[in-house]
């Protein structure tokens, strides 16, 4: 049978975490793993049993690499090895260094469409918007070299990500019910505008 | 934005990004074969 790759990143966990539940109840999990989920923590008081649970979201699919895949100087080796393009590669790499969560799946062609439809129902990141947006502010290429951001300049860069989501929602009038872009996000910054959610949230569907 | 919003990145092992939603990368295959068949036709019918 005929696999497709397919990727998708996330500002957060949670987000990463409701579609990766939701590929369960598809019975698609096993065709999942989790990149990022340690630096994506960063912040937040993981209890016992969020570090198991993400212990076997990590592992839930076997791709047969190197077990340490999630390594700085890896990430991009990883995701080329199993067909991302060198371009998308990087600004997942780059999405995981700066606090972002990547699901990575292979799945079945006929399966693809569904799974689809879940990982962007949970809020996954516009590539071409993020890279965009990385290139608009200096940056060229992931850089295995760099560290990766700290909790500050995790949160820092989600509260980015979050205004960023919503001036798009606002100039291209989409419809604010649904998916949940910048879901778990600390609160919106004071850019929000009246059209957010009392939680700083905003749901989209771009279906 | 410059390009088109693509919240899924979906690629055949061989490392080539395929449109989202499946069926729009092998279609370029049919327009291809179509236009040479209305090319053939054409040819066939005014030389």
């Amino acid at each position: 049978m005929n696999k497709k790759t397919i990727v998708a990143l996330y500002d957060d966990l949670s987000g990463a975490e409701r579609a990766l539940s939701e590929l369960e109840a598809a019975n698609l999990r096993q065709d999942f793993t989790m990149m990022g989920a340690d630096s994506a923590k960063l912040g937040s008081s993981a209890s016992l049993a969020t570090e198991n649970r993400l212990e076997s979201w990590r592992h839930a699919a076997d791709f047969g690499e190197d077990p340490n895949f999630d390594a700085r100087d890896r990430r991009v080796s990883m995701l080329t090895g199993i067909g991302v393009t060198r371009e998308d590669a990087d600004v997942f790499a780059e999405g995981v260094r700066r606090g972002g969560v990547l699901l990575v799946g292979r799945v079945e062609e006929s399966m693809c469409d569904s799974a689809l439809a879940v990982m962007q129902r949970h809020g996954s990141v516009n590539i071409p918007g993020r890279a965009q947006g990385y290139r608009e502010a200096g940056w060229s290429g992931y850089d295995a070299a760099a560290a990766d951001y700290d909790s500050a300049q995790v949160a820092e860069e989600r509260r980015r990500a979050a205004a960023a989501s919503l001036r798009d929602v606002n100039t291209q009038g989409v419809n604010t019910q649904g998916a949940n872009p910048a879901a778990g996000a600390p609160a919106a910054t004071p850019t929000v505008t009246p059209a957010a959610t009392p939680t700083g949230r905003v749901d989209v569907n771009r279906d | 934005m410059a390009d088109e919003p693509r919240k899924v990145g979906v690629y055949d092992t061989d490392g080539n990004r395929t449109a989202t939603g499946g069926a729009a990368g092998s279609m370029n295959w049919w327009v291809i074969a179509l236009v040479v068949l209305v090319i053939l036709a054409l040819l066939y019918f005014f030389l």
